[in-house]
């Protein structure tokens, strides 16, 4: 049986009083957007379906509390991206115990692979490996999600200038790297 | 913010590389230009550029389709699990509980405020001692004395003598088991107000945390 398409808004306020359906309209909808900021900032497919499926039972869990100051979108950012940040902050003390490594990225280069077919995705992906986590998540929500800087830095809560200052090393790490794997 | 020298030019090649690392805002696309034409190296660099853009252009990242269910099954077992414990408050057997299933979610707001505070543990505490209070009040009165004089005792013998000078003053007024009764219950509004404030501190710390370590660059 087909359901009535419903806005955000409508399906939290009924997600918030119970409603399943309601919230598997918002699953449906935002899974893709909670996985790939996930992914780009773990690198990893398994850690950030894991990650994801986490931040999404912790969204219906927090929904009660959720006062729709900002877009349901923007709160599920802010819930994946602290999961992944902490996720990320376990994988390498982990990886630190278990190897005295301390390049977590390399855990992750098997997922990367999930990201797109295209030769430039993959290669920009193995470049952003390089990135710090906040920088991927900032250079995801910004290009793959098309979100402005001010939604960014509510999703992660920074400043705004901090944002801008993050996207713009982001862009000149990237395209010195670039730069550097042309030459090589 | 993009340097530019005194004529508003992006003159040379710092400046045009904080106006790639700023964005390429559309405002000064035009004097960028100027100078790549005239700079081999910042043409490059635009080229280069370029390709970012088309590489950052690539379609979204598709989850795995299994991941709704899994989310939803997970929803499921939770309300299931709230359901259960709304039908078995008042039984003194525990209930054992996933580890995922020890926050209702959403649940508990679908309930009455006057359900879920009847079955909230600390309410149904302060229920019973309310009870006794008032049902037992003259055989609690001497509990009372004697609680209290012991905490006086203590107080005096842990603090220095000035602060026991002015608890004497309060002690003459102890023996009446009226007051010691009304100074508890003055403590209850107290007692409730600090329970919620630590709720709410709890509830807020419950969120996962963002280690400084990756939020700095």
């Amino acid at each position: 049986m087909s359901r009535p398409y419903l806005e955000d808004r409508e399906c939290v306020e009924r997600a918030k009083h119970g409603d399943q359906r309601a919230f598997r309209q918002l699953v449906e909808r935002h899974r893709d957007r909670a996985y790939g900021l996930a992914l780009r900032i773990l690198r990893s497919a398994a850690e950030a379906e894991d990650v994801a499926q986490e931040a999404l039972v912790r969204a219906w869990q927090a929904l009660p509390g959720f006062r729709g100051e900002s877009g349901f979108s923007t709160w599920l950012y802010r819930i994946v991206a602290h999961q992944s940040f902490d996720r990320l902050e376990q994988l390498k003390r982990r990886h630190q115990r278990e190897t005295g490594v301390e390049q977590v990225a390399e855990l992750a280069a098997p997922g990367a692979q999930h990201v797109d077919s295209s030769a430039l995705a993959r290669r920009l992906e193995r470049l952003m490996a390089a990135l710090s986590p906040v920088q991927r998540a900032a250079l995801t929500l910004y290009y793959w999600e098309d979100r402005s800087v001010e939604e960014v830095a509510e999703a992660l809560e920074l400043p705004e200038n901090t944002v801008k200052t993050h996207l713009s090393r982001a862009r000149a790490e990237l395209r010195e790297a670039w730069q550097r794997t042309d030459r090589d | 913010m993009t340097e530019r020298d005194a004529t508003g030019r992006i003159s040379d090649c710092a400046a045009f590389e904080a106006w790639l690392d700023d964005g390429r805002p559309a405002g000064d696309e035009r004097m960028a230009r100027a100078h790549a034409a005239e700079c081999a190296r910042c043409a490059a660099q635009w080229r280069v550029t370029l390709e970012l853009d088309l590489a950052l252009e690539a379609p979204p990242v598709t989850a795995p389709a299994s991941l709704t269910e899994r989310v939803m099954a997970r929803v499921a077992a939770m309300r299931a699990a709230a359901r259960a414990d709304v039908a078995t408050i008042g039984s003194p057997v525990a209930r054992p509980r996933a580890a995922d299933t020890s926050f209702s979610g959403p649940a508990a707001p679908a309930l009455a405020w006057w359900v879920r505070a009847a079955a909230d543990p600390a309410v149904a505490l302060a229920m019973v001692l309310a009870a006794l209070v008032l049902w037992r009040a003259p055989s609690l009165i001497p509990v009372a004395q004697a609680v209290g004089g012991w905490a006086m005792a203590a107080w005096r013998a842990a603090f220095p003598p000035t602060l026991a000078l002015s608890l004497a003053t309060l002690e003459r007024w102890m023996p009446h088991g009226v007051v010691a009764l009304a100074l508890a219950l003055a403590l209850m509004p107290a007692l409730a107000w600090g329970s919620w404030r630590l709720y709410l501190w709890a509830e807020r710390t419950g969120l996962p945390s963002v280690p400084p370590s990756l939020t700095q660059h």
